[in-house]
C-alpha cells in the first residue's frame, strides 16, 4: 500500500532520528570499549610502578642475583635469536618459492610450536633431548636439559616460527619477479639474494628479529619445563620473577618484571619504527 | 638466430603446447595474442625464467635450454618494468655492468652512454619512486639495452603507457632496432603496436603459436578465424552450422569460392570491399544491403551494411564524402573475388 507523503513525513523524520541513535550508539560503543582496554593496560602498569619506592628498587636492580638473571637473559636471547634468524631466512625463502601439493601440511607442522602450550613444549623437548637423545649426547660432552645451553634451545623452539613468518612476510611482498629480472641481468641466485631480496627484505628482517628478542625475552614456559629453575645457573628474568615471588621476595620480583616491561617497551618502539606492524599478526 | 622446437610447459592449469618458432637475426618480431594466451610464459621460457617439459631453445645452433637466465645473455624487459627499488637510477642501469665485474669509469661511461640513449642522463641520481610511468620504461629498457645482448625481449613493455608517451617510446623502440641491429621479441596483445614496430609477427592463443609470419602476409591472409578476428578482421563467415539456404551471402561466397570443405571459413578484409550507389554487373560478386551505421575512426570510416548479415566496410573520407553516406542509405557492396580467404575455422 502506497504511503501518502503527508503520512510519510513524520515517519520519516523518526527514522531518521533512529539512525541517528544507532550510529552514536555504535561509536560510543567502540570508543568506550577502546577506552576500557586501555585503562586496563595502564592501571596494571601504574600498579607495578607504585609498588616499589625508587631505593628499594635501585637495591634489588643491583643485587647478584638479579644481575646474573639479566646477563643471562640478555646472552641466551640474543643467541637464539641470532640462530633463529639465521634459519629463517633460507626456510621462509623456501616456504615463499615453494607451491606445492605439501604447502599446507608444511605451514602447519610450522606453526605447531606456536599453538604448542608453553608446558608441554618444554615437556616436549625434555622428552626428546632427555630421554631419547639424552646419553647419546651427553657422550659427546652436549647434554641440554637443565643447561644454560637448553634455554637456548628451548627459547629457539618457541620463536623460530614468528621468526620464519615475519621474514616469510617480508620476502612475499617483494615477490619473485624482481629476483628473476636480477637473474636475466647476469645474477646468480645467491647475488640476486644478496642483491636484490635481502636489502629489500631488510626492515622486515629486523623486525623479525626484534619480534623474536622480545619474544625470546619473556618466554617461562618452555625454559622452567625443560631447564628447571635453579639460582645462579639457569635462572633467566622469567624464572627468577617466579623464583622471588614463590619465596616473598616480591620487591625483587617487581624489579625482574619492571626490567623486562622495559626491554619489551623499548622492542615494541623499535617494531614499530620499522614500519611493519601488521608483521605482528600474520594471517 | 633463435630456434624454438617443440616446447612444452605446464603450469598449473595453463600449458605451452608444442611450440615451434624460428627468429631471424636482427628480426623485430611481435609475439601477439589475447590475453593468457600464453605469450609472456613463451617469453619467460626464452629468457630462462621457466624450464620447458619438453623441446629445446637454440641461439645461434647453441642448446641453451638448461642454461640459467644469467648465461643467456639475452636482455629482458618485463610489464612492470621491475625496477629494483633500493637502488638509483645510476644503479639499475648498472646492476647488470656490475655484474659482470665493470668498476670504476668504464662501468659510469657506459651508464652515461646508455641513460643518454634512452634520453634519462638528466634521472641518473634519481630514485626509482620519483620517476613517472615512461621514465621508469626508458630506465628499464636502458638496463637491458647497456649489456649489449643478443636479443632483447620486452614484455608488453608499452602497454602501460600514455599514448603520446607510448608512441614516442615506441619509435625510438623502432630507431633503436634498425641503428643496433637488435633482435628482438616484443610480447604484445595490441595489433596497431606489432602493425608499427614488427617485421614479423607470432599469433598466439590458448598456448600454441598459430601463425608466424610477416606482418603483411598474417594480415592479408590469416591461416584461421583467431588470428583473423586478433588482426581486426571482422568479415568471417564460418562454413559450418550455415547453410547457404538460410543465409544466401555465405551462400554466395561460397559458391564464388568453389567448394569450401567443412571446418573452413571465409574471411574478407573490409578495405578490400567497394561500395557504390551503383547497380554492379550482374558478373560482379556483389551485395546489395543498407548502411546501419557509420564510425569515424580518425582518416577512415567504418560503414557497418546490413546484407542479411553484417559487412563491415572500411572508406577514406573522400570515399564517403564521394558517395555522400548515411546511415539507412541503400548501397551495393562489391568484392573481388582475389580479396576472399579461405581459412581454418577455429
Amino acid at each position: 500500500m502506497l504511503r501518502s507523503p503527508t503520512l510519510s513525513a513524520p515517519l520519516a523524520g523518526s527514522g531518521a532520528d533512529r539512525h541517528r541513535l544507532a550510529h552514536r550508539l555504535f561509536r560510543i560503543t567502540a570508543a568506550g570499549a577502546l577506552v576500557f582496554e586501555l585503562s586496563f593496560v595502564s592501571v596494571v602498569l601504574i600498579a607495578l610502578i607504585l609498588f616499589v619506592d625508587a631505593g628499594s628498587f635501585l637495591r634489588s636492580l643491583t643485587s647478584p642475583e638479579i644481575l646474573f638473571s639479566i646477563r643471562l637473559t640478555i646472552i641466551t636471547v640474543t643467541i637464539s635469536t641470532g640462530l633463529s634468524m639465521l634459519l629463517a631466512v633460507p626456510a621462509a625463502y623456501a616456504l615463499s618459492a615453494y607451491r606445492g601439493r605439501l604447502s599446507a601440511l608444511i605451514d602447519t607442522l610450522l606453526d605447531l610450536p606456536v599453538v604448542v602450550p608453553p608446558v608441554a613444549a618444554g615437556l616436549a623437548l625434555l622428552i626428546l633431548f632427555g630421554y631419547y637423545l639424552g646419553d647419546a649426547m651427553e657422550a659427546r660432552g652436549v647434554f641440554l636439559p637443565h643447561t644454560q645451553r637448553g634455554i637456548v634451545v628451548a627459547q629457539f623452539f618457541a620463536t623460530m616460527t614468528y621468526s620464519v613468518r615475519s621474514v616469510k612476510a617480508a620476502l612475499d611482498s617483494i615477490g619473485p619477479r624482481l629476483p628473476a629480472v636480477a637473474r636475466t641481468l647476469g645474477s646468480n641466485p645467491w647475488r640476486a639474494f644478496r642483491r636484490v631480496t635481502l636489502p629489500l627484505a631488510r626492515n622486515g628482517l629486523l623486525a623479525g628479529a626484534v619480534l623474536s628478542w622480545s619474544r625470546c625475552l619473556g618466554l617461562f614456559g618452555p625454559v622452567i619445563m625443560f631447564c628447571g629453575a635453579t639460582r645462579f645457573r639457569t635462572e633467566i628474568l622469567p624464572t627468577s620473577i617466579y623464583l622471588h615471588t614463590s619465596v616473598g621476595e616480591i620487591e625483587e620480583a617487581v624489579a625482574g618484571t619492571l626490567i623486562l616491561l622495559l626491554f619489551a617497551v623499548v622492542t615494541l618502539f623499535i617494531f614499530k619504527r620499522l614500519g611493519t606492524p601488521g608483521l605482528m599478526f600474520w594471517s | 638466430m633463435l630456434e624454438l622446437e617443440g616446447i612444452a610447459l605446464r603450469l598449473g592449469e595453463f600449458s605451452l603446447r608444442e611450440v615451434d618458432l624460428r627468429v631471424e637475426e636482427g628480426q623485430y618480431f611481435c609475439l601477439a595474442g589475447p590475453t593468457g594466451a600464453g605469450k609472456t610464459i613463451l617469453l619467460e621460457c626464452i629468457a630462462g625464467l621457466h624450464r620447458p617439459d619438453r623441446g629445446l631453445i637454440r641461439m645461434h645452433g647453441r642448446d641453451v635450454t638448461a642454461l640459467p637466465p644469467e648465461a643467456r645473455n639475452i636482455g629482458y624487459v618485463p610489464q612492470d618494468h621491475a625496477l629494483f627499488p633500493h637502488m638509483s637510477v645510476f644503479e639499475n642501469i648498472a646492476y647488470g655492468l656490475r655484474e659482470r665485474g665493470l668498476r670504476g669509469e668504464e662501468l659510469a661511461q657506459r651508464v652515461r652512454a646508455a641513460a643518454e640513449t634512452m634520453r634519462i642522463a638528466h634521472l641518473l641520481g634519481r630514485g626509482i619512486e620519483n620517476l613517472s610511468g615512461g621514465e621508469r620504461q626508458r630506465t628499464a629498457f636502458a638496463r637491458a639495452l647497456v649489456l649489449n645482448c643478443e636479443l632483447l625481449l620486452l614484455d608488453e613493455s608499452l602497454s602501460a603507457l600514455d599514448v603520446v608517451t607510448r608512441k614516442e617510446l615506441g619509435l625510438q623502440l623502432a630507431d633503436l632496432h634498425r641503428q643496433l641491429g637488435l633482435t628482438v621479441i616484443h610480447v604484445t596483445h595490441d595489433f596497431d603496436e606489432a602493425f608499427n614496430l614488427a617485421t614479423h609477427i607470432g599469433v598466439c592463443n590458448a598456448g600454441r603459436l598459430l601463425q608466424v609470419d610477416t606482418i603483411e602476409q598474417a594480415f592479408t591472409q590469416p591461416n584461421c578465424r583467431t588470428v583473423a578476428e586478433f588482426l581486426g578482421i571482422v568479415n568471417v563467415f564460418p562454413r559450418r552450422g550455415t547453410s547457404p539456404r538460410s543465409c544466401p551471402v555465405i551462400g554466395r561466397l561460397h559458391h564464388a569460392l568453389g567448394r569450401t570443405p567443412d571446418g573452413r571459413c571465409v574471411c574478407i578484409r573490409p578495405d578490400q570491399i567497394a561500395l557504390s550507389r551503383e547497380a554492379p554487373p550482374p558478373s560482379a560478386l556483389s551485395f546489395r544491403g543498407v548502411v546501419r551505421q557509420l564510425r569515424w575512426l580518425g582518416p577512415i570510416y567504418e560503414v557497418i551494411l546490413d546484407i542479411g548479415t553484417p559487412l563491415v566496410v572500411t572508406v577514406s573520407r573522400q570515399e564517403r564524402a564521394d558517395l555522400n553516406l548515411q546511415a539507412g542509405d541503400a548501397v551495393s557492396a562489391v568484392i573481388e573475388p582475389a580479396a576472399l580467404h579461405i581459412m581454418h575455422d577455429g
